[in-house]
């Protein structure tokens, strides 16, 4: 069954065609990978599906229902949730609660009973869930800290728990392994795997590190310049052709 | 930090509120009336500022003309008491009421207009705001304003006009000034109780995660928009609640009391207190205050050759205060404690030879 | 009919004094990347340097030039003291405002300190007599302010597009990082820029106070006109603060007079512009639009 279809997304910045005719599907309980040089409009694409963009023409469409028909704040309702390139932690907010902004879509407390103090309870569940996924992610310990100061590999285990919070059924993560050491990379390929199977997630990830690519995904796509090159299982992608003239340029011709 | 040391810490500041509130408590019984009159003005100036706080300081959006919200306040109960009778209290709520429908008003163009354009535009408003009053000056008074008035038998036995006052029950013993301070206090300290409620939910999350970085909080299904609005209603109600107190306080309104000069004092209050706190705005009006009223007075009459004119040195410290809180200690008054008392954690925290921690600061309210 | 035409050519005098006030805001804006909400104190200020000047002796018009070079100090001053430690407008847009209100609130002061709060008399630059003009009768006042509007106008072009320290600036408004590094002095053209900006306040000040007489409230009003006119214009545009100034100063003086709703809210029309332009088109009429990356 699919759980995301991307049908012929085309997505334009004035002149510029980022996304062009992008098809592809996610099945439930995949691991799938966007891959491809700079500018192939990986991260367009997950702009597409979190809703901060909106495509000039094409459908996406998850569990079924119109993607597209959803602002941007009610996908973590839907059960879609992600993480940034460039991290996107609030830095005004301590490391717990920077985890439980994420549980936003599940809670309800408003103005009212917030200012009433009638939101105990939630805030009670809230903080244990956020805490739960800290401890889950060894992170407990920093849970009152500001997140200012922390190392980035740090930084991005705690986007992940934000993300995770939510128990979202798809979860984009936007070049999760970058700026990680090779032990860093190698556990954070055991956690996404790990995750997937013990909470029925669905993963798309884009990302660079082909280790971590080839290691642990399902199916992968291949872009180039907004387009789609290749789609496979990570065997057959990494002996593509088009896929490797895409990375590392044509042969030249002998004269 | 140690389990012993975080004791030492609940219980320093257990001492230090406790004895903040015996003080605070005791000064209508100290001061003469004069002097509990003019802390007690001290009190709508915190309001204001804690309502400006929780748009500016918490949420990120930006007002220089929250000032016009306070006159919205406060010619609101002016008019309520004056032409409905109604109790103050009652008033206050009312005016609380409008000045939400207010702030919501300002709030939705405010969604598409960010930063220092909504800066640029708020401080447009607080500069309109005084010729708003001047043009409709058949209910506002115009620049000599109205005087808020009670019908009452005088000594005559004739019924005349009276100014308006908070009257002490006999019950209490205490004079109408320390009621009055008293009554209002509890208001105030109500409204930063609820704000501090607020600030430490959900709700409060997604102020600050709105204010840091608005893309994530939409991501994580903060509806954005409905948020922005309604914190600048709740700011506007805050800052009419203030007005509304000024004006009782005042027994009159008029439009010299709502210029620009109000909302930049309200900006002076949230920065030197220090933003995003809920201390803050409290102790950036008393700083304000003691400064108005405390300092201002006791400089000497011309100390220059020329015409040196004194009232004119409470704006001009301020603005410095301003400038070199900006360059040196932009958390304002609790900001600094704050970081003072990290740096304090971290050295007691050290270990002989180690490596140093890193210090943390700030953190949430 | 020539009741209107009169109102006009009053707007168009106000307008120029807009359009001083609105490009000094420019000048900033594109150097700093800041709306300078002090503009008005410190033009005032500088035009109290030149009442100064002139009571001392000097004729209106060199007291005028030395005005503006007290402006010219002040202005870089104050950039390189308060404004450059604060680092980028676009990331703290709060510690801009506060920084900018404390200059209001500091100069403000700071003038009725040593002025006094009295209204001053101030001399005008162009006499107090009155032209035919398409027969109406104009204040020469107003055919000046024109006059050094284009005059102010034609200088900044030449500045801006001839000169080498306009090139500068230019660069620096475009890229301060990269024209750093081709070895353009950064600071010293920001400093150069806020000094313009304050001299060319000097002057709009100097225009404008003879009607109203000078005091520590001079300029309260023109800043935001001012405003209107670059918000109208395009904040990084130079014809857009004349053409917006000249706009705004006709709708100002127009409006309040034949629509009885607005009679006493002088300043309602051009704080209309302000939010409908901001809401429809934040780039104004002449500014370039800025698109960014999520």
């Amino acid at each position: 069954m699919s759980l995301l279809e991307v049908e012929d997304v085309e997505v334009r910045f004035g002149g510029v065609v980022a996304l062009a005719n992008l098809t592809f599907s996610i099945a439930a309980g995949e691991i799938f990978a966007l891959i491809g040089p700079n500018g192939a409009g990986k991260t367009t694409l997950f702009n597409v599906v979190s809703r901060l963009y909106q495509p000039s023409q094409g459908a996406v469409r998850f569990a079924g229902t119109d993607l597209l028909a959803l602002p941007a704040h009610r996908i973590a309702a839907s059960g879609i949730a992600r993480t940034f390139q460039n991290l996107a932690l609030i830095p005004g907010l301590s490391v717990l609660d920077n985890v439980a902004v994420g549980a936003h879509a599940a809670t309800s407390a408003g103005f009212w009973r917030s200012g009433l103090r009638l939101n105990r309870g939630e805030e009670r569940r809230v903080r244990a869930d956020a805490l739960g996924l800290l401890d889950r992610l060894g992170l407990a310990d920093l849970a009152q800290r500001p997140c200012a100061g922390l190392p980035y590999g740090t930084l991005k285990r705690i986007e992940l728990a934000r993300a995770m919070v939510a128990r979202p059924r798809l979860l984009l993560l936007d070049e999760p392994a970058a700026g990680l050491t090779h032990a860093e990379v190698d556990e954070l390929g055991g956690v996404i795997r790990s995750l997937r199977d013990e909470h029925d997630l669905t993963v798309l990830l884009v990302e660079h590190h082909m280790g971590m690519v080839m290691g642990i995904s399902d199916n992968v796509v291949v872009m180039d310049l907004g387009a789609k090159i290749a789609e496979g299982p990570p065997a057959d992608v990494q002996a593509n052709p088009a896929v490797i003239a895409a990375y590392l340029g044509a042969p030249v011709e002998e004269v | 930090m140690s389990a012993a040391g975080r004791l030492r810490d609940t219980r320093s500041i257990i001492v230090v509120s406790g004895v903040l509130v015996v003080v605070v408590l005791a000064l209508p019984q100290v001061l003469d009336a004069f002097w509990t009159r003019r802390i007690t003005l001290w009190i709508p100036l915190a309001l204001a500022a804690l309502g400006l706080n929780l748009l500016t300081g918490y949420n990120g959006q930006i007002s220089v003309g929250h000032g016009a919200l306070y006159g919205v306040g406060a010619y609101s109960t002016a008019l309520i008491l004056n032409e409905w009778k109604w109790p103050q209290l009652a008033a206050i709520a009312a005016s609380a009421v409008i000045c939400f429908v207010a702030g919501v008003a300002v709030g939705l163009p405010a969604l598409r207009i960010k930063g220092l354009y909504l800066a640029l535009v708020t401080l447009a408003v607080a500069t309109l705001f005084p010729q708003v009053l001047e043009q409709f000056s058949g209910t506002t008074g115009g620049s000599a304003g109205l005087a808020i008035t009670n019908q009452e038998m005088n000594r005559r036995g004739v019924l005349a006009d009276r100014a308006i006052r908070v009257e002490a029950p006999t019950w209490t013993g205490l004079a109408d000034d320390q009621w009055a301070y008293y009554v209002f206090l509890a208001v105030a300290a109500l409204c930063f109780l609820v704000v501090r409620n607020l600030v430490r939910s959900r709700v409060g999350r997604s102020m600050i995660a709105i204010r840091d970085n608005e893309v994530a909080a939409e991501v994580s299904g903060v509806n954005v928009a409905i948020v922005k609005v309604l914190t600048f209603g709740v700011s506007a109600a805050l800052a009419g609640v203030g007005g509304a107190i000024f004006a009782i306080l005042q027994a009159r309104v008029s439009s010299g009391s709502f210029t620009l000069v109000a909302s930049l004092y309200f900006l002076v209050a949230v920065v030197v207190g220090g933003s995003a706190s809920i201390a803050g705005p409290a102790i950036g009006a008393v700083a304000i205050g003691l400064f108005q009223d405390v300092v201002t007075p006791a400089l000497p009459e011309s100390v220059t050759p020329w015409d040196l004119n004194a009232k004119a040195a409470t704006p001009l410290i301020l603005g410095t205060m301003l400038i070199l809180l900006m360059l040196a200690a932009p958390g304002g008054i609790v900001g600094s404690a704050r970081q003072l008392r990290a740096r304090l954690a971290v050295r007691a925290q050290r270990p002989a030879d180690g490596p140093i921690p890193t210090p943390t600061t700030g953190g949430t309210p | 009919m020539s009741e209107l035409l009169q109102y006009v050519f009053i707007g168009l005098g106000n307008g120029a004094v807009y359009a001083m006030v609105g490009l000094g805001l420019v000048v900033i804006y594109r150097s700093t990347g800041l709306l300078n909400f002090a503009q008005g104190e410190l033009a005032m200020f500088a035009t109290f340097g030149v009442w100064t000047l002139h009571e001392a002796g000097l004729p209106i018009w060199l007291a005028l030039l030395g005005g503006m070079a007290i402006g010219f100090a002040i202005g870089a001053i104050v950039h390189q003291v308060v404004v450059r430690p604060v680092g980028d407008p676009h990331q703290k847009p709060l510690a801009v405002v506060i920084v900018t209100i404390g200059l209001f609130l500091g100069f403000n002061a700071l003038a009725q300190l040593i002025w006094g709060t009295n209204e001053k008399e101030f001399a005008t630059l162009f006499g107090n007599s009155e032209v035919d003009v398409l027969g109406t009768l104009v204040d020469w006042q107003k055919l000046g302010a024109l006059g050094i509007l284009a005059a102010e106008a034609l200088v900044f072009w030449v500045i801006f597009q001839k000169t080498k320290v306009g090139l500068g600036m230019r660069a620096v408004a475009s890229n301060p990082e990269s024209s750093a590094l081709v070895g353009i002095p950064v600071t010293r053209i920001l400093m150069i820029g806020w000094g313009l900006a304050v001299s060319v306040g000097a002057v709009a000040g100097a225009v404008w106070a003879p009607t109203p007489g000078l005091s520590s409230n001079l300029m309260q009003l023109p800043l935001i006109y001012g405003f209107a006119a670059i918000t109208l214009g395009g904040f990084d545009s130079f014809v857009g603060a004349v053409v917006g100034g000249l706009f705004v100063g006709v709708l100002t003086d127009v409006v309040p007079r034949y629509v009885d709703a607005f009679e006493k809210m002088t300043l309602a029309p051009a704080f209309l512009v302000i939010l409908v332009v901001l809401l429809v088109r934040p780039q104004g009429i002449f500014g370039r639009k800025v698109v960014s990356r999520v």
